[in-house]
């Protein structure tokens, strides 16, 4: 099972690296929105994966925060983005 | 029994990295922020449900369990509002690149009938 | 958000009102059921099941209902538990489907992707089946709900590839008014009613929906 968690946590550090790119990359303004929305989903998933390999339940209220977060930012920033556009 | 669940666990982790990976590749190399978003959300989210899931089982607490499944009912719930909005961002803020649609029905209408037009 | 020419079909929400916090604690004991349901997210929330918890739950869940009380439904609406599950196993099945196919896209040469924004009546004005289906179009690994026009029941939908072939589009189409049949059921809409002027989406959605509830999918 440990050998499970190591992959699980190698996958997810390479999407956060190709998103960090897209990022970094972006061109437009929404596409490094979706991108950080991406980011927080992986850093979510990571901090589950962790969950189960230290066994430690505390660290599950990071995930419902995180993800509140993201929601909220990523429905602001967009509403801001197309706002942009009537000026 | 025990390494029943810890199979499934461990196929239902590794499915959702999977998924996750290819939504990350699918935001590099698609053209346009539109068509990138449906590689992030969609994919990503349920690479996500199934990790949430693969923890679940892996812990085996009902406690987590009940926090993780509302994580994950949260997250179908506001995946497609977030998506939407975005979606509609890019494309009425001229970020989404429109000579690449092969038919785009509401630019034709666009044009009809509506008094907010640009 | 006020909606000055709405009819009744299209606010289902009564005026905007600001009840008072008596007003909102009486209606707390006539239907615990909201209050419940928070206590039961509070639980999930600590993951752990506790009389202190119990109580903290109550203060917390009573404390939301006063802070942003509910909104009033004009029509209040009833999920039917069969198609509910109904709508459930298609839209699992599709989602199995899409992922998949998404999934190859994504490792397609970017020049063959065939993106498309396409117009799609959905022959009723209810706003909770608007949600429900343009929500769930939202959710399926290549379609994309991008705008809504609720008073003439049109949503556009962004599809990550149209293929080649005729009548694709019509596919698609026809996809999303199949979940605006079974979503009707689910929500007890009656498609009949649809929009004042009728468009061709109206009559024969309507149709299919009133006379057969059962054995169509």
């Amino acid at each position: 099972m440990e050998t499970v968690y190591d992959v699980a946590l190698a996958g997810l550090i390479a999407s956060g690296a190709l998103v960090l790119v897209r990022l970094l990359r972006g061109r437009t303004a929404s596409d490094r929105v979706i991108a950080l929305d991406t980011l927080l989903l992986v850093a979510v998933a990571a901090v589950a994966v962790q969950i189960a390999r230290l066994d430690q339940e505390e660290y599950a209220g990071i995930l419902v925060v995180v993800s509140l977060l993201a929601f909220t930012g990523t429905v602001t920033a967009a509403r801001f983005l197309e706002r942009r556009e009537d000026r | 029994m025990s390494t029943l669940l810890d199979v499934v666990a461990a196929v239902l982790l590794l499915a959702g990295v999977a998924l996750t990976l290819l939504a990350a590749i699918g935001l590099l190399r698609f053209p346009d922020a539109l068509t990138r978003m449906h590689a992030q959300t969609k994919p990503a989210v349920f690479g996500l449900m199934l990790v949430l899931a693969g923890t679940a089982l892996a812990t085996r607490s009902i406690g987590l369990g009940a926090t993780l499944l509302l994580v994950a009912g949260f997250q179908l719930l506001t995946a497609p509002v977030g998506a939407h909005a975005i979606g509609r961002a890019a494309y009425e803020g001229g970020q989404a690149d429109r000579a690449r649609l092969v038919r785009d029905d509401f630019a034709a209408r666009d044009d009809e009938d509506d008094p907010g037009a640009r | 958000m006020a909606d000055p020419s709405g009819t009744a079909a299209s606010t289902p929400f009564a005026a905007t009102d600001r009840r008072s916090s008596a007003a909102v604690l009486r209606d707390v004991l006539r239907r615990p059921g909201r209050l419940v349901w928070l206590v039961l997210v509070w639980f999930a929330l600590q993951g752990d099941l506790s009389w202190a918890n119990l109580v903290a739950g109550v203060l917390v869940g009573l404390g939301v209902l006063l802070a942003v009380p509910p909104a009033v439904r004009a029509h209040p609406s009833r999920i039917a538990p069969l198609p509910a599950l109904g709508y459930l196993a298609v839209f699992g099945r599709d989602l199995v489907v899409a992922t998949l196919e998404v999934a190859v896209q994504v490792f397609w040469p970017v020049a063959r992707l065939r993106p498309a924004v396409l117009e799609v009546p959905l022959g009723t004005r209810d706003r909770a089946l608007v949600a429900l289906v343009s929500n769930t179009i939202s959710l399926t690994p290549g379609t994309l709900t991008i705008e809504v026009d609720v008073d003439r029941g049109l949503i556009w939908v962004h599809v990550l590839h149209l293929a080649d072939r005729p009548g694709a589009a019509e596919d698609v189409v026809e996809q999303a008014r199949a979940l605006v049949r079974g979503g009707a059921r689910v929500l007890g809409v009656d498609l009949d009613a649809g929009l004042g002027a009728a468009t061709d989406g109206a009559a024969d959605a309507g149709g299919s929906a009133a006379r057969a509830p059962r054995g169509r999918s």
